[in-house]
Parts: structure tokens; C-alpha cells; sequence
């Protein structure tokens, strides 16, 4: 609740313009080609043949909407000089697959397709409001998109744990799993800084050795360590 | 009689391979598995998956070879850091970071991850993996070998001499003076991504003319000894590893194109950016002739082999070979960084006392396609699938009804080329079939050229040349004869050039047999081969990779082995 409260909320912020509407749009495009990768790898790696093209289908889903939030970016770039096309979109793998039961994954890619749903369908209303039809499309397309994915993935998660009890406890413990994550990213966050700025105190206190290389250690050209056959 | 796995990682494509006793078993870059484009991560999947593949447990490997030695590379790093101090200062955090958090420790990486004893984990050198990978899979008894890229751990170019079953270092050039940090440096001037955009500015220097030359002798310096010296005030590859290029760059030649805007090669502004690319590939191909001259002589061999990521560059390899010989150059077809995993594990095989490869013949040393996991996987997703009894019959007529289809066979390649195992073929008579291709399918810039296949005993009557050493690894470039042009639209580029493969029944029995076919309903042994892939996507390796690639693009018919999939009643 807090959280559609907080999406509306800065709704006016997020589609303040054409660019930042890219901007967002990107970011959507990115987690929705991990989420592709992060399924495929599930495809490849259950051992349920049945699950592996439900796996898949979902993939190709995924796939799509990524294509569909770069092909907008496209089609605002081709309306304001000030967006950025966008041709091409690289994310990197979580592979969840591989660190946690296939239960968790499930429960985990649950969560996340409940949470998308309802920004998205937060973003579908704002559209609507704001008479902005394509985009009110777009947002529409993937609130059923995202509903449809919720629902097969709680079905196969109460298959798996054998209840819907059991289902719904994988899926508290998962919450638990997340902000333990979302801790550790922050925490990596700061350790990063914290890192960065240690070394470039280093670099600095560098300077006398960095000096001496600049005097002494020319950078060599030509041909070097000749051997004879 | 060894096992040896070779692992290259952490810079620019990781992968894996696999030796045992003397004889290539696997070799597979870790972007076929993982998904992403140029994966650089370390290589774990592809290692097991060539272990697997062979049924080799991991206590069972006798060593394993990183192609590089991180602690020299770590050296060269910080020495460079701090000589371009204090430009450097938001470089340094992050060479750092990426040196000591984890390239240094690649050994007990290796060791923990894939359950091998650190002690059978070690080193060899970045340029001698590439030279390896050159010379022990050619068929040359003996050989120069010349190897150009972006750096090592400190060469940037180096030659060799390989004999018999060894490989000895002759001289080299060191970092910072470049040819590939050269072309990676305009490649991202020119608006590409570095590591992934350099061939584009190839296929685009076809439509450029030379005519920056005076410029370039001030970025460029060539020695009379063949050596060069890079003008290291118009780069900031010390300080940016994504750009490569300074201001006094844009000074020189203009403003840089932004990247990702459409190219209209009709525009004056987009002329400038061809001729500038054409400018860097005319300088390229000049000081690769030089060194590969230099290479022969000082060896005074008359054959060369070239690796390392300048040597996929087929339009200066097509120039070498018309220089010293077609039958006297070997390129091998994973050239890059890839490649070093199986220089390494051959250098490694050959350390432990076994013979060299055989000559490689065909790069299907991936993981093979499981054709009963795509039958049922399509009729999951609601497609229809049919055996056929004859694919190559079929394929054959539907190239004549100038279908597009996408093919797959065996085990997927080595190498950056689908060469037949994960192809999308085509009719290579009409430019329509280029355009669509371009636009719809591989959504990639109009000006980028596609290469096609032929029976090898028929290319002379086509082409310009006949096989040689490259060709059945599309590894260099021929002219397409003027008579032909009218029949090759959708496979000539601008210059008349073709990035042309070679076959024959045995580097790939279905292909000549698919070319056979089309051959007598078309009259011409010819057919467009690309790989199947969407934009910015690794070739497919598996079943979910083909029905992926297949469901999102707009093809109506797949045929894997002899099953055919197609879109019918979706």
C-alpha cells in the first residue's frame, strides 16, 4: 500500500519530460532482458521438461516487453532530439537459478511479478489520467502480461511446496532473502566508496613513485627483446 | 596422453577449451552459454560444459592453462597508472579493483569453482596463447607467426617462429603503441562500442575514401623497421578504457558521432565519419602488410600464421594473402581474446608430452542440438514441427522461393562466423533479402554486408580466387566477378568484396549437400549465410536459444537436423 502510495506520489517526477520518460523506460528495458536471462538459465537448468517450456514461454515474454519499453524509447527519440535511440540493450545475469532451489526461484520471480504489476498498473492509470494513449498501451499490455506470469508461477510454487501454507511461507522467507540483499547491495555500495576514495588517497600519496616513473621508466617503443632463431 | 583445459578470461570474450592428448575436443566461449554479447566473466560454465561434453570429471584434468599472467598484466597496469599520473586518478580505483579483487586470484578461482587442485592450475603468456592457437592449428610444419592486438600483458604486436612441435618468441612492440588500441580508439569515435563495434567500422570504410591521410601520419608514426609509434596525445586509453580517444582527436578530425543515431550514409556528415573509416582501415591493412613482411623475413619462412583481435579483420587479411601467397596464410577463425583458451590448453598438452593437433579442419567443437528437446519444446509453444526426410531437399526450395530460414546442425562453432551449424540462409540473389535481413531480423545498420556460402570446387566461377586456408572459415575477403555482381546483390558489398566460405563434404557434409540441392534448382552453389542471432546477442547455442530466436523474429521456418519448425496455426 505504502508503496503504490509512494509511486503516485512522484508519478509527476518520473514522466516530468520526454527524456526522463527514456530514462525510466531504459531501466524497465534492462530488468525486464535480465529477467529473460535469469529465466532462460532456468529453462536450461530444471530438470522438469514441462518446466523448462514454461520457463521458456516466460522468457519470450520477458524478451518482449524489453523490446517494447526500447522500441518506445525509439519512438520518443524519433519525436524529441533530446532522446537517445536506443538499439540495442545489455543486462547482466543474476543467475538465481543456480544459488537457490528451484522453490525459491519461484517464489522469488513471484514477488517480483506481483511488486511490477502493481507499478505498472499505478503507471497504466496515470496514462489514462493524462490521456497519453500509447503509453497507457503499453503499461495496459504489461499489467496482463505480468498478472497472467503471477498467476502460473503461484500455481507451479503450490505444486512444488506441496500446499498453499507452504507456498505462501516460501514466499515470506524470500521477502526476508531480499532485504538481506538489498542490505548487502548497499553495503557493497558503501564499501565501494569507501574504496574508491581510499585508493585515490593511495594515488596520490603515489606521487613520489609516480614522478620517478615519469622521469626514469619511459614508456618503451619499437621493437623489444629481440631472439635470434 | 593429457587432459588439459585452457581457460582465457576477464578482458574481452572468456572462454574455455578442452585437449586430450594432443587432439581438440571442445572449445566453447562462455557468451554461448551465459547469454551476453562478449561475456568477459570467468569461463566456469563453458569449463564444465567441455568437461561434460567429453565425460571428464574434474579430478580426472591433468592441468589447466589461463592464458595470461595476471601478476605481469597487474605491473604493466600500475606502472602505466602511474605514468600518466595524475590524469589517471579515476582510472586507478577501478584498475585496482578489478586487478586485485580478482583477476590476480584466477588461479584459486579456477581451483575452487571447478574442483581442481591449485597446484594444477598455471600460467602462460597472453600473446604466446594467441600465437599457439595460430600456429598448432594450421598445417604448417613450419611457420612465422605474427600476433596483433590490443595488449597483453605488454605486447601489443609480436612475432614468432613455430616448428614442429615448438614456438619460439622473436621480438615484439609494447604498450602503448597499439594497432588495436588504435582501431578500438576511432571505433568508439566513430559511435561503435569498443570490443563490439570494430567490425562495423570495417564494413562501413567500404563506402569512405582514404582521404584523411595527412592526418593520420600525425596520429601514426611507421619506422623503417616496420615498427610503429601511436601519437599518444590524440588517445586516453591510459585514462578512459571506454572512449580510447582525447579531445586532440576530435581537434584533429572533427566532432565524434553520438552514438546509437541512425546512419544516412547519403548525408555529408555521415561521409565524413566513412571516410574516416576508410582512412583507418587503408593505415591498418598498410602496417599489417609491413609486419607481416617482417614476420617472413626475419623468420625466413614463407608461411604466417596471424592471431590475436586485429586478425579478424578479413579485409586486411584478404590484402595479406594477396601479398605473400593464399596457401601460405593461416588465420585461426577464434583470433581474439577467445581464442587464447585454446592456445593455452594446446601449449599445455604439448608441455606434458603429447603431439600437436591435427590441422583444423571445421569449427563445430560446441556442444552439439538437441533436436528431441526442440521437437518438443515447439510443440509446447504451439508450433508445428515435421521430420523431414530430406532437409537439404527442403531447404534447397525454399531458398528458391526466396525464403528466409534459419538452419541448424551438429555442433555450434568456434569462433565469432556461423559457418553452418547455427545459420540463417537465404536466397543471394535479391538486395530485398539484404534489406530485411538487416532491418527486421538482425535490426542492425543498412550498410553492414552478409556473406555468403559456395561449394568450394565451383567458387572460381563466382569469385575471384579460389579456396584457400581462410575460406572455409570465413577468415578473409575475395571480389565477387564483375559478371556475378547482378546475381550476388544480397552478397556483394559496395567494393565488390565477400566475406566468402569455402565448402566441401568434409569440412561439412549438409551444407555441400544443401548447396548441391540449391545449386540445381537455382543454377548457382550459392546461399547468404549469417548467424542466428537478434542484435547485440551471442550466436545460439541450444534448443531455447533457436526457439527463442525464432519466436521473437520474423521467420517462418527453423530446421534443426531433420526436424522442421514453423509458425503455421500459432
Amino acid at each position: 500500500m505504502l508503496k503504490i502510495l509512494f509511486v503516485k506520489f512522484i508519478n509527476f517526477w518520473v514522466w516530468r519530460n520526454p527524456k526522463s520518460m527514456a530514462g525510466k523506460l531504459y531501466k524497465f528495458s534492462l530488468a525486464e532482458y535480465g529477467s529473460m536471462l535469469d529465466l532462460m538459465l532456468a529453462s536450461h537448468s530444471t530438470l522438469s521438461g514441462e518446466r523448462s517450456s514454461m520457463y521458456l514461454r516466460h522468457a519470450l515474454d520477458e524478451a518482449r516487453h524489453s523490446d517494447l519499453f526500447r522500441d518506445h524509447i525509439n519512438y520518443l527519440a524519433d519525436k524529441y532530439p533530446e532522446v537517445k535511440y536506443q538499439p540495442e540493450v545489455n543486462a547482466d545475469i543474476d543467475n538465481l537459478f543456480l544459488r537457490m532451489p528451484e522453490t525459491d526461484f519461484l517464489a522469488f520471480a513471484y514477488r517480483g511479478e506481483k511488486r511490477a504489476r502493481i507499478q505498472f498498473a499505478v503507471y497504466r492509470d496515470y496514462f489514462k489520467k493524462k490521456k497519453l494513449k500509447k503509453e497507457y498501451e503499453l503499461f495496459a499490455q504489461l499489467v496482463h502480461d505480468e498478472f497472467e506470469h503471477e498467476r502460473y508461477i503461484w500455481n507451479l510454487l503450490q505444486e512444488l511446496t506441496g500446499s498453499k501454507k507452504s507456498a505462501l511461507v516460501k514466499t515470506w522467507k524470500m521477502a526476508v532473502w531480499e532485504l538481506g540483499r538489498t542490505s548487502l547491495r548497499r553495503g557493497r555500495k558503501l564499501s565501494n566508496f569507501v574504496f574508491t576514495l581510499t585508493t585515490i588517497i593511495l594515488y596520490f600519496i603515489s606521487m613520489p613513485i609516480a614522478l620517478s616513473i615519469i622521469l626514469f621508466k619511459r614508456s618503451k617503443t619499437g621493437w623489444h627483446r629481440e631472439t635470434k632463431i | 596422453m593429457a587432459i588439459v583445459l585452457g581457460i582465457s578470461a576477464y578482458y574481452h570474450d572468456s572462454a574455455a577449451a578442452l585437449v586430450i592428448d594432443g587432439n581438440i575436443i571442445a572449445a566453447i566461449s562462455q557468451e554461448r552459454i551465459s547469454r551476453i554479447k562478449n561475456d568477459s566473466t570467468i569461463p566456469i560454465e563453458a569449463a564444465k560444459s567441455v568437461l561434460s561434453f567429453a565425460r571428464i570429471k574434474p579430478e580426472d584434468v591433468d592441468l589447466v592453462v589461463f592464458y595470461e599472467n595476471p601478476f605481469n598484466k597487474l605491473e604493466r597496469v600500475l606502472v602505466n597508472l602511474l605514468r600518466t599520473f595524475p590524469r589517471s586518478y579515476r582510472q586507478f580505483p577501478r584498475a585496482i579493483s578489478s586487478q586485485i579483487g580478482s583477476k590476480i586470484w584466477v588461479k584459486d578461482t579456477l581451483s575452487e569453482r571447478l574442483k581442481i587442485k591449485r597446484e594444477k592450475v598455471s600460467f602462460t603468456t597472453h600473446h604466446k596463447s594467441h600465437a599457439a592457437s595460430a600456429f598448432f592449428c594450421s598445417p604448417f610444419r613450419e611457420s612465422a607467426v605474427l600476433v596483433v592486438d590490443g595488449v597483453g600483458e605488454e605486447d601489443t604486436t609480436s612475432i614468432w617462429y613455430g616448428n614442429g612441435q615448438n614456438l619460439k618468441f622473436i621480438q615484439s612492440i609494447p604498450f602503448p603503441h597499439s594497432i588495436g588500441l588504435l582501431y578500438a580508439g576511432l571505433t568508439a569515435y566513430l559511435g561503435f562500442e569498443v570490443n563490439n563495434g570494430e567490425y562495423k567500422v570495417m564494413g562501413l570504410s567500404a563506402y569512405g575514401s582514404a582521404k584523411y591521410l595527412d592526418e593520420f601520419s600525425k596520429i601514426i608514426n611507421i619506422e623503417n623497421d616496420e615498427s610503429f609509434t601511436l601519437n599518444l596525445k590524440y588517445f586516453s586509453y591510459f585514462t578512459d578504457t571506454e572512449t580510447g580517444f582525447g579531445p586532440a582527436l576530435e581537434k584533429l578530425l572533427g566532432p565524434k558521432r553520438n552514438k546509437n543515431k541512425p546512419w544516412n550514409l547519403n548525408s555529408e556528415e555521415d561521409k565524413r565519419y566513412a571516410d574516416i573509416a576508410a582512412t583507418l582501415q587503408q593505415v591498418t591493412e598498410d602496417i599489417l602488410k609491413r609486419l607481416a613482411n617482417r614476420a617472413l623475413k626475419i623468420t625466413g619462412s614463407e608461411n604466417l600464421c596471424m592471431a590475436g583481435g586485429v586478425a579478424l579483420n578479413v579485409v586486411a587479411n584478404g590484402k595479406i594473402a594477396m601479398q605473400i601467397g593464399k596457401n601460405h596464410l593461416f588465420i585461426q577463425p577464434a583470433a581474439g581474446d577467445a581464442g587464447g583458451a585454446l592456445g593455452s590448453a594446446i601449449i599445455g598438452s604439448i608441455e606434458l608430452g603429447d603431439k600437436r593437433p591435427t590441422p583444423l579442419k571445421n569449427c563445430a567443437l560446441g556442444l552439439p542440438i538437441e533436436t528431441d528437446k526442440v521437437k518438443k519444446m515447439a510443440t509446447d509453444l504451439g508450433l508445428s514441427t515435421k521430420l523431414l526426410s530430406d532437409p537439404a531437399q527442403t531447404i534447397s526450395e525454399k531458398i528458391e522461393a526466396n525464403e528466409i530460414v534459419c538452419f541448424l546442425h551438429g555442433r555450434f562453432e568456434w569462433g565469432p562466423r556461423s559457418l553452418g551449424q547455427r545459420s540463417i540462409l537465404a536466397n543471394p540473389k535479391l538486395e530485398e533479402t539484404k534489406d530485411e535481413l538487416n532491418l527486421n531480423i538482425k535490426k542492425r545498420e543498412n550498410f553492414r554486408p552478409f556473406a555468403p556460402v559456395i561449394l568450394g570446387d565451383h567458387m572460381d566461377k563466382h569469385f575471384e580466387g579460389q579456396p584457400d586456408l581462410m575460406t572455409p572459415f570465413m577468415s578473409t575477403v575475395h571480389h565477387v566477378k564483375k559478371n556475378k555482381v547482378e546475381q550476388l546483390k544480397a552478397v556483394t558489398h559496395i567494393d565488390r568484396t565477400s566475406r566468402v566460405q569455402s565448402v566441401d563434404e568434409n569440412n561439412s557434409k549438409l551444407l555441400n549437400n544443401i548447396l548441391h540441392c540449391v545449386n540445381k534448382k537455382t543454377g548457382l552453389p550459392i546461399v547468404l549465410n549469417t548467424s542466428l542471432n537478434g542484435p547485440n546477442e551471442p550466436i545460439v547455442a541450444s534448443a531455447q536459444d533457436a526457439l527463442l530466436f525464432f519466436m521473437r523474429h520474423p521467420v517462418e521456418t527453423m530446421i534443426v537436423e531433420d526436424q522442421m519448425i514453423s509458425k503455421k496455426g500459432l
